[in-house]
């Protein structure tokens, strides 16, 4: 690897290496009180906290108080995490003795490919249900349960269960991108492999529905593409893909998830993410090389790392920070009016609306930008044009 | 005394704790039990399907002291755990 990157950023890429493997080791060196306290607020930021108390306190004179301070927020996150899972079954068993059919998204099903899949925790419910009439009827149930909803987007429904967790039910697998042709073909491939849904392991006896192998990386892909280009790029979508990698052995899985990746023009983009799994969170070479297809420029790799460390904490970027899927102005625009509809699918659905919808639109990009990025509005503005420039270098959809 | 239902108990050591839990539990949730190691040791013959006097001897065993201390800590924490909720049996 050629890129430079800067000490503290590699020292939390140590971290997340030694939190993904699974075997408690600590960090190779000694470090300042300062560095450990980087190291820990910014796995807060990036949702990779609850890692902290196996490695630090295996690391060298760490301070007393960083371990308490992991301890209770791993066993925060524990206890929050076995409560998602338990509720996550309880519901899905409702459903399949309604006569309804479906499989959990993300959360305790990319858990379980972790080697301790308690410190991979769950905030909120995310069910995909495949027939429309099936799922029309899913949202019933929690409406009569007495669950409110929210405002509902172009690809889920949400509502709010006790204990203020949310239960988002998925029509389609992720966000619709602003390419036509290729939510069809994602909405196609998903109707295809639910038929081939499976039950993952969380742990040991606590099993759930799931997508088959190939279809969850698919998904994991599709997920942090959607993140890249809206809600911003944490640590942690990495470090899911990573344990995807090195937990999917089988072979015939993964030709068939990277046979979807390339269907759908993402080859670039995911030789991209695993090579940064190669190369800063320890993925071994031979695990990872199946999904490098092309090749990755030091400044792609750069630009992109710097992406990853700027948007900080996607789980709190409640709006977009809207970035067109290439270069040019009408692109930005297009996306932008997209981004508007995914927003507001109900209202947009009358055109009289859409000046008013466009201003909303802006105005919460702006905040959410300056709130998650702490710049000015022209610096917005300015990097929006430079992540455009990023998506253009990986020919996002180009098949 | 057995614990009933051992087959649906396994114990997770996690951050430094362990939990007890419960993987075929349905209904109302209750959070996982969070237990010291000499608990999680008093429990690991439980949930394997032994009884308490198999505790009594491993716990005896594991930390070298006399079989009627092990017999008191292994009561004494037994009763915690069922005034707990625990289900343990005869």
């Amino acid at each position: 690897m050629s890129v430079t990157i800067s000490a503290d950023r590699q020292l939390f890429f140590e971290y997340v290496k030694k939190a993904i493997a699974g075997d408690r080791q600590g960090m190779d060196a000694t470090l300042t009180e300062q560095e450990y306290r980087d190291i820990y607020e910014r796995a807060h930021a990036h949702d990779v906290k609850s890692f902290a108390y196996d490695v630090l306190s295996n690391s060298k004179n760490v301070p007393e108080y960083i371990i308490d301070e992991a301890s209770y927020a791993a066993a925060k996150s524990i206890e929050q995490t076995y409560r998602i899972w338990f509720m996550t079954r309880e519901l899905v068993e409702e459903f399949k003795a309604n006569g309804i059919d479906a499989v959990v998204l993300k959360g305790p099903t990319v858990a379980a490919l972790y080697p301790v899949p308690e410190y991979r925790g769950s905030l909120d419910i995310d069910i995909y249900i495949n027939d429309s009439k099936q799922f029309a009827a899913a949202c019933k149930i929690l409406l009569d349960k007495g669950y409110p909803e929210s405002s509902p987007k172009a690809h889920h429904r949400a509502f709010m269960m006790p204990g203020n967790t949310e239960i988002e039910i998925h029509n389609l697998i992720t966000e619709p991108f602003v390419k036509d042709d290729i939510n069809k073909k994602i909405v196609d491939i998903a109707r295809t492999e639910f038929v081939d849904r499976t039950m993952s392991q969380i742990i040991p006896g606590f099993e759930l529905s799931s997508f088959s192998p190939a279809m969850q990386g698919l998904h994991l892909i599709l997920h942090m593409l959607q993140h890249l280009v809206g809600y911003g790029f944490g640590i942690r979508l990495l470090a899911d893909w990573a344990c995807y990698l090195n937990a999917t052995k089988d072979r015939k899985s993964r030709n068939k998830c990277l046979e979807y990746v390339n269907e759908l023009g993402l080859g670039v983009f995911t030789s991209l993410v695993t090579k940064v799994c190669v190369d800063y969170l320890g993925l071994e070479r031979n695990k990872g090389s199946d999904f490098i297809t092309s090749d990755i420029s030091d400044s792609l790799m750069e630009r992109f790392l710097n992406e990853i460390f700027d948007s900080k904490d996607p789980s709190k970027a409640d709006g977009r920070m809207v970035a067109a899927e290439g270069r040019s102005k009408v692109l930005l625009i297009k996306e932008f009016h997209h981004q508007m509809k995914c927003n507001y699918p109900r209202a947009s659905k009358a055109v009289i609306t859409w000046p008013v919808l466009w201003v909303m639109t802006f105005a919460v990009f702006l905040r959410n930008n300056k709130k998650v990025r702490h710049v000015k509005t022209l610096a917005v503005l300015r990097s929006a044009s430079d992540r455009s420039n990023v998506f253009a270098e990986m020919e996002l959809f180009e098949r | 005394m057995r614990l009933s239902n051992a087959d649906n108990f396994i114990i997770r050591e996690l951050a430094g704790r362990f939990y007890l839990v419960n993987v075929a539990r349905r209904g109302e949730y209750r959070s996982p039990l969070i237990l010291n190691e000499i608990g999680a040791d008093i429990m690991l013959p439980l949930i394997n399907g032994g009884d308490d006097q198999d505790s009594v001897r491993y716990i005896a065993s594991e930390y070298g002291i006399d079989i009627s201390l092990a017999r008191a800590d292994v009561t004494s924490f037994l009763d915690k755990m069922k005034a707990s909720g625990l289900e343990l049996i005869p």
